[in-house]
């Protein structure tokens, strides 16, 4: 990379940096360097405990990307962040801080926090930059904006928000479109979700403190002990308590190495592995009929065309009309069609007095979508599945019995590892039915999904209402990948947190299209990827700095929690709302806004209509540390425990009509685009390379947090017999690359990565490497049913071939 | 009498390095050393493994000072810093140190970590308990059992921060503790049990 | 000849190795051991070796002083006081070492307000003052001419001699920790002690007969050197029997043992069996060899570098590997882990000195070589008559029961006549 033009940006940052250092001069800091030979710290000086100076607590909350979203105590001493622990207010069960949250003592004050507003100094993408005041930024962006929006609308504004920074109110102001992001998570939802109606990021269907009533719990794909840490003690009681936990990973991860067993798994063969555990599941009729006649999809009667039959069609019944509860919507459904076993013609599905059959007679012209499924399922034997995914037919039966049979059963599914193959969607389609067929769902120890965040109670805040109607986030035309290959009419991009190297694969192209527009907006706390390709950068602060009594409320890990009063902004950083609030006020729109984060937060609590919030106002909030569990959070939360799913019928809708066209109307088998075996591009690129994400780590974050460093750096790892196939050494310095692009950095023998495959930790700066960006060589092929996918496409990230060589 | 003491359930650890993290906050502990830290026993790195694909295991080990009841370094160090206390713990009285290192060469376990140069700390002020004392260059410093915080009653930070809760502290001189019940009931791991040290800080899984 | 002295240049010489040396040290103090290769890992290195060198050094010419009287040993007395010349400059290196090495050495007087009678440090402290106090009281009282006195000392030094190697070998043999942890440490101790001791007098005499400062007598040398070859032979010997041991179980030690034998340490280990065991006791071994200044000489370099190789490997293997092994290791400590948090850990110890170190070292051993030149110049070059005469007396006869002496044999007694 561009080394000088890099520096610019450093030294700007480094000037005001002393400037800072200066004006927050310490006492009594020990030497900072290597002191003088007779200094009084080393000498002479007893060790005495560090001077009485004036400490104060304040309470706030860390990280949501992660999901642990810890509510953390904080202390500081002459104005500077020194200790950070659990929140004591908090029930056992619920305090918690990690190896991260308490990092931050060093990493607020890093040297890669942006310090002041920056403006692009050479070309787009170069990295260099001059230090700007605020209102020259904000004039800047005020123009921008306002010159976008005169040229081609306010949808052409394109706000690219992670999940992390607290934005919430940006997209609505300006009317722009904004999506979350895109081709990311989606993988599994794509084709779990249907199924029960969920939102597409297929949530956990239980929280996890209801692992321990499980019998057996699978683990696909996910990294639980690492990703859910702070939800690992659930998986750690429910082992201490005798459930059986299997772990399928290519990889022995953390997650495998606690587990009961660890079954290995070719990468992106997981879909195969679904499919023959339910050929398993079939040919030993080891099903649940009662659940599926009464609670999902597979008695339908199916068409000669694959579509569904309607009741409408068999008794000229005119469709129901259904208004929907909240929005009071009226929706026509014209209902499903079951063959009743005991008059041995079609009834509507509903019908109490119907016995349906799981199978149609021949005589009726129908078959079932259970019909169907075993017509589909008879090429996937198990020893299909076994070649596939490389288990054992006897591993691949075991785990079909047990899931099937074990009495309470839940699957987990991560959203870093089986998430980000082109094949996910046939995967989470395949988890569906054989959810539907055992009934592993809706009552204890029965749950489905991805465990991210322990899946717990939540409660929905009162939104803000903006003056005008128009203000409102508008959903995309395209999905934000094709942007880069699609004509299109966003034309400036606002990028909160790391979105431009972390939301696309294939970061060359990104880079292209990148150029092509007017404006980019960078908002961030952190010196991130990003940031090179923005015309300004606006330096954001954390949430350890909150200049008003309160700066932010959230519901989750089954409370309502607060950011209080902390430092004030480092640097010349604002919070989040503030940074709204200025962009407001630089297109002339701050009317609309509330004017303090206390008002803002004060609407939301405190009109809230949760039930769970009932009574909890942002005064007694306050008065509780500004922490409060919800109502009724006792008890751990089984999801469609009454077994009605937010499907068109209720039930679970394992048969996707829409997708028939693509023939995945039932879970057919696809490669994944890029990393199958017989792919002859595994010639030149020998390795699937895998992005994991990592416990010491939260997605392209705290690679620059000093404290994290001591156990995890960028590097890649691998096989040692690859290593030795390769000619490479531990802690050589490699380049991984494929015709997409490459990245250099050391690499590391390890034994628990599988042999064929090269793992790194997810979303690595350039500045973390020796050379280039993990996002350069990431595969952003896309099907083309992603159209006709619950979320569109997924990114598939680790469904990429590279070759490696000593650089 | 009392005998503080720390029973680590290596089953619960998913060497998340929080324990490592929590102890350097709280006792100040700077740059390039830790008292408290994770390994991955008989493996090369953090993430590794034992054995070779798809044969393989894998042991957590948090390792700070085993509190030993037949302390190695006590025994040698010539001025008496380290001492035994009233409490069962091993302690430093930095101002006794003369930086021999005697007990680094005589600890089984790597427990002891040295100022060799002047202390630095990033970020560059003195975070964590106040009531911690500051350790000068030349002198030796390690796992305290947090003893500002467990002279008041408080747990150590590593077990008040431990988030699978593998931590549990308590007195081993009081039968009715939780970590002498461990001691009694549980299958005990002692670390190098055959160096006769008689550590305080034992393992279950 | 006679009167000969060491003369300013080379005194200037060591002078300005110790002002260096000095200097590094300085150096050292302003901003801690970090400057050292030593590390959390490998926490002890040069200096410690060095320590462990100096003092075995120093017994050589202590034994063979008392063994004249002790044993009646007549002909040693001949070399008596280059001997405990050579030990006293020896014993201090050995003590500047120890201190050279403390991190925290502005607090040492606590050793004396606080000891802990416990630590072997501790007894090493009291012993190696003791033995300080017996080499001066020894030069004194030879310098005086205090026959009987000598004679009644040295049946102190004696034991005493023996117990500072003991007690050194003890502050390593009695971890339970590390390799070191055998019975047999203080036995190899005091033959390494006696091997390179004796073979660094015979450097020392060879020196001053070089120097013309004092006259060697050939049967003498060939009797030392007799001597020598002996105590190489207990020496191998006693390593034979630790090395076996190690091995035999093929258990815990095992691990030290492959790292001494092909692994970090190995260059030492055999570079001490081949050039300081095997290769001198050949040269001794053959009685024509023990005539010959040169492969005198020859053998007692190689039996002390070789003894210093041996300080190399017996200390540094411990190290090498932690008792509880575990990625990503211990947490070193050293400057660079101070700078860079991905740098701080080391999976095994490693250990290399630094400049600064190596000139430490070299300063110290250049003040050791100046006390023992300064005191060589004056009390045997020149020195005091009464000692002289009485060492050339002794001499003499020494001279007179080696038949077969060179007619050279008089000129340690004729050097006061000719005064």
């Amino acid at each position: 990379m561009n080394e000088t033009k890099r520096n610019s940006l450093a030294s700007a940052m480094t000037m005001s940096r002393r400037g800072f250092m200066k004006a927050a001069a310490v006492a009594g800091a020990v030497g900072a360097a290597a002191g003088g030979m007779f200094s009084a710290g080393s000498w002479f000086a007893p060790a005495e405990a560090h001077a009485e100076s004036e400490e104060r607590t304040f309470y706030t909350f860390h990280q949501t990307l992660c999901t642990g979203n810890c509510s953390l105590k904080c202390s500081t001493r002459d104005g500077r962040l020194c200790k950070v622990e659990p929140n004591d207010m908090l029930d056992e069960e619920y305090s918690m801080c990690c190896a991260r949250g308490m990092s931050e003592i060093q990493h607020i004050y890093g040297d890669t926090r942006l310090q002041t507003p920056l403006r692009r100094a050479g070309e787009r993408g170069e990295g260099s930059f001059e230090a700007i005041t605020w209102d020259e930024a904000m004039k800047e962006v005020g123009e921008k904006l306002k010159a976008t929006w005169d040229k081609y609308g306010k949808k052409s504004v394109y706000v690219s928000l992670s999940s992390e920074p607290r934005f919430g109110l940006l997209a609505g102001l300006l009317s722009a479109s904004t999506y979350v992001e895109p081709g990311i998570d989606i993988g599994i939802g794509n084709g779990l979700d249907p199924a029960t109606g969920q939102s597409g990021f297929y949530p956990g269907t239980n929280e996890t403190r209801d692992m321990v009533n499980a019998k057996f719990i699978m683990i696909n794909g996910h990294n639980f002990a690492e990703t859910c840490m702070m939800q690992a003690r659930n998986l750690l009681d429910a082992i201490e308590a005798g459930v059986e936990v299997v772990v399928i990973d290519p990889h022995f991860s953390t997650t495998a190495g606690i587990a009961s067993k660890w079954v290995p798994i070719t990468p992106g063969a997981d879909a195969a592995m679904y499919l023959g555990m339910i050929s398993h599941i079939l040919d030993n009729e080891l099903y649940d009929e009662e659940f599926m006649r009464a609670h999902s999809s597979m008695p339908y009667l199916v068409k000669g065309d694959g579509s569904l039959l309607r009741w409408h069609e068999v008794s000229g019944e005119a469709p129901r009309q259904i208004e929907d509860e909240k929005t009071k919507k009226v929706k026509e459904f014209d209902p499903f069609v079951v063959w009743d076993a005991k008059t041995n013609e079609p009834k509507v599905y509903d019908d109490a007095a119907v016995e349906p059959a799981l199978s149609a007679p021949a005589s009726s012209g129908y078959a079932t979508v259970f019909d169907q499924l075993k017509e589909s399922q008879k090429a996937y034997t198990l020893d299909w599945a076994s070649e596939r995914t490389g288990i054992s037919v006897d591993d691949l039966a075991y785990l079909a019995e047990r899931y099937a049979t074990s009495g309470a059963s839940t699957l987990g599914l991560g959203m870093g590892g089986s998430d980000k193959y082109s094949n996910a969607d046939v995967l989470g389609h395949a988890v569906a039915i054989l959810v539907a067929l055992t009934g592993n769902i809706g009552g204890p120890g029965k749950a489905v999904g991805s465990l991210n965040g322990g899946r717990g109670y939540s409660a929905s805040l009162a939104s803000w209402k903006f003056p005008d109607v128009a203000m409102k986030a508008n959903t995309l035309p395209m999905f934000a990948y094709d942007f880069r290959t699609q004509e299109n009419d966003v034309h400036a991009v606002i990028s909160v947190g790391n979105t431009l190297q972390q939301f696309f694969a294939n970061m060359n192209l990104t880079e292209e299209w990148l150029k092509t527009l007017d404006f980019v907006l960078e908002i961030d706390i952190y010196d991130c990827e990003s940031a090179r390709f923005a015309g300004i950068v606006l330096p954001a602060c954390t949430k350890f700095e909150c200049p008003e009594e309160v700066g932010d409320v959230k519901c989750a890990a089954n409370h309502i929690m607060t950011v209080g009063r902390g430092l004030d902004p480092l640097f010349e950083s604002k919070t989040d709302f503030q940074i709204m609030l200025e962009i407001a006020r630089a297109v002339g729109l701050d009317d609309a806004m509330p004017q303090t984060a206390e008002e803002w937060v004060r609407h939301q609590v405190d009109n809230n209509t949760a039930k769970a919030l009932e009574g909890v106002t942002l005064d007694k909030l306050q008065e509780n540390h500004g922490l409060m569990p919800l109502a009724g959070i006792e008890k751990p939360r089984i999801g469609f425990a009454d077994q009605k799913y937010k499907t068109e019928s209720g039930r679970l809708d394992v048969y996707y009509e829409k997708m028939v066209k693509w023939n995945q109307a039932l879970p057919t088998w696809e490669e994944c685009s890029e990393i199958y075996a017989d792919n002859p591009a595994r010639s030149e690129y020998p390795y699937q390379i895998t992005q994991t994400r990592s416990r010491f780590l939260i997605h392209s974050m705290f690679y620059d947090a000093k404290w994290m460093s001591q156990y995890v750096d960028a590097h890649v790892e691998m096989n040692p017999a690859d290593m030795a196939k390769e000619g490479i050494a531990d802690r050589d310095l490699v380049e991984c690359y494929n015709d997409r692009g490459s990245f250099k950095c050391e690499v590391v023998a390890n034994e628990a990565v599988r042999p064929g495959s090269v793992r790194t930790t997810e979303g690595a700066w350039s500045r973390n490497m020796d050379d280039g960006n993990i996002q350069t060589v990431t595969n952003d092929w896309m099907p083309d049913r992603r159209v006709d996918l619950m979320k569109g496409g997924v990114t598939p990230f680790n469904d990429t071939l590279v070759a490696i060589r000593k650089a | 009498m009392t005998k503080l003491a720390i029973a680590i359930n290596t089953a619960r650890c998913i060497d998340c390095m929080t324990c490592s993290n929590a102890c350097k906050m709280q006792n100040n502990v700077p740059s390039g050393m830790l008292w408290n830290r994770v390994i991955t026993e008989g493996a090369d790195s953090v993430n590794g493994a034992v054995g070779s694909y798809p044969n393989l295991t894998r042991t957590f080990l948090p390792l700070a000072c085993q509190h030993c009841e037949n302390p190695a370094c006590e025994k040698v160090c010539p001025t008496g810093a380290t001492y035994k206390d009233d409490k069962g713990r091993v302690e430093i009285d930095y101002d006794k140190c003369i930086g021999c290192r005697m007990c680094m060469a005589a600890c089984p376990y790597n427990a002891r970590v040295f100022n060799w140069a002047e202390p630095v700390r990033d970020p560059d002020f003195n975070y964590g308990d106040p009531r911690v004392p500051v350790r000068p260059r030349g002198v030796m410093e390690k796992c305290t059992l947090c003893k500002e915080r467990t002279d008041d009653g408080d747990v150590p930070m590593c077990v008040a921060c431990c988030p699978t809760k593998a931590r549990v502290f308590g007195d081993l001189d009081d039968p009715g503790s939780e970590v002498s019940r461990l001691r009694r009931e549980k299958s005990v791991r002692i670390l190098l049990e055959d160096k006769g040290t008689r550590p305080q800080v034992f393992y279950v899984s | 000849m006679q009167g000969n002295k060491f003369g300013r240049p080379v005194l200037g010489a060591f002078a300005a190795l110790a002002a260096v040396g000095a200097a590094c040290w300085a150096y050292q103090l302003a901003c801690g051991l970090a400057v050292t290769g030593m590390s959390n890992a490998n926490s002890w290195g040069l200096y410690i070796c060095a320590f462990m060198l100096f003092v075995g050094l120093s017994a050589g010419g202590l034994i063979v002083a008392s063994s004249a009287h002790v044993f009646g040993v007549e002909r040693f007395k001949a070399v008596a006081k280059p001997a405990v010349i050579c030990s006293t400059a020896c014993i201090c290196v050995a003590g500047m070492l120890v201190l050279v090495d403390l991190g925290g050495v502005a607090r040492v007087w606590r050793m004396l307000t606080g000891p802990n009678f416990a630590s072997p440090l501790l007894w090493d402290m009291v012993v190696i003052t003791a033995y300080l106090a017996i080499n001066v009281l020894d030069l004194v009282w030879m310098q005086r001419g205090d026959e009987g006195r000598v004679r009644r000392l040295s049946y102190v030094a004696l034991p005493v001699a023996v117990l500072v190697h003991s007690v050194t070998a003890w502050i390593f043999g009695l971890q339970i920790a590390r390799a070191w942890y055998t019975a047999v440490m203080a036995p190899i101790f005091v033959a390494s002690a006696l091997d390179s001791g004796l073979a660094l007098l015979l450097l020392a005499l060879l020196l001053l007969d070089r120097a013309g400062i004092s006259r060697l007598d050939p049967g003498l040398m060939a009797s030392l050197a007799k001597l020598l070859a002996a105590f190489v032979a207990v020496d191998a010997f006693l390593i034979a029997c630790e090395v076996l041991t190690m091995a035999y179980p093929g258990a815990g030690e095992a691990v030290a043992l492959s790292e001494m034998l092909s692994g970090a340490t190995a260059p030492f280990f055999w570079a001490e069996v081949v050039g300081g065991l095997l290769v001198p006791f050949a040269v001794l071994a053959a009685a024509g060899n023990r005539e010959r200044c040169g492969a005198v000489a020859l053998a007692s370099a190689l039996v002390v570098l070789g003894v210093a190789c041996k300080r190399a490997w017996l200390l540094l293997t411990s190290f090498v590997h932690p008792n509880v092994y575990g990625g990503p290791g211990v947490s070193s400590g050293t400057l660079a882990a101070q700078q860079d948090p991905a740098a701080m850990w080391a999976l095994l110890g490693s250990y290399a000195p630094t400049p600064v170190e190596v000139l430490v070292v070299v300063g110290v051993v250049s003040v050791g070589a100046l006390v023992f030149m300064v005191l060589s110049n004056k009390l045997v070059a020149g020195g005091a008559a009464p000692a002289a005469s009485a060492a050339g007396a002794d001499g003499s006869g020494g001279a007179g029961r080696s038949s077969g002496a060179d007619s050279s044999a008089g000129a340690v007694a004729a050097a006061p006549a000719s005064e």
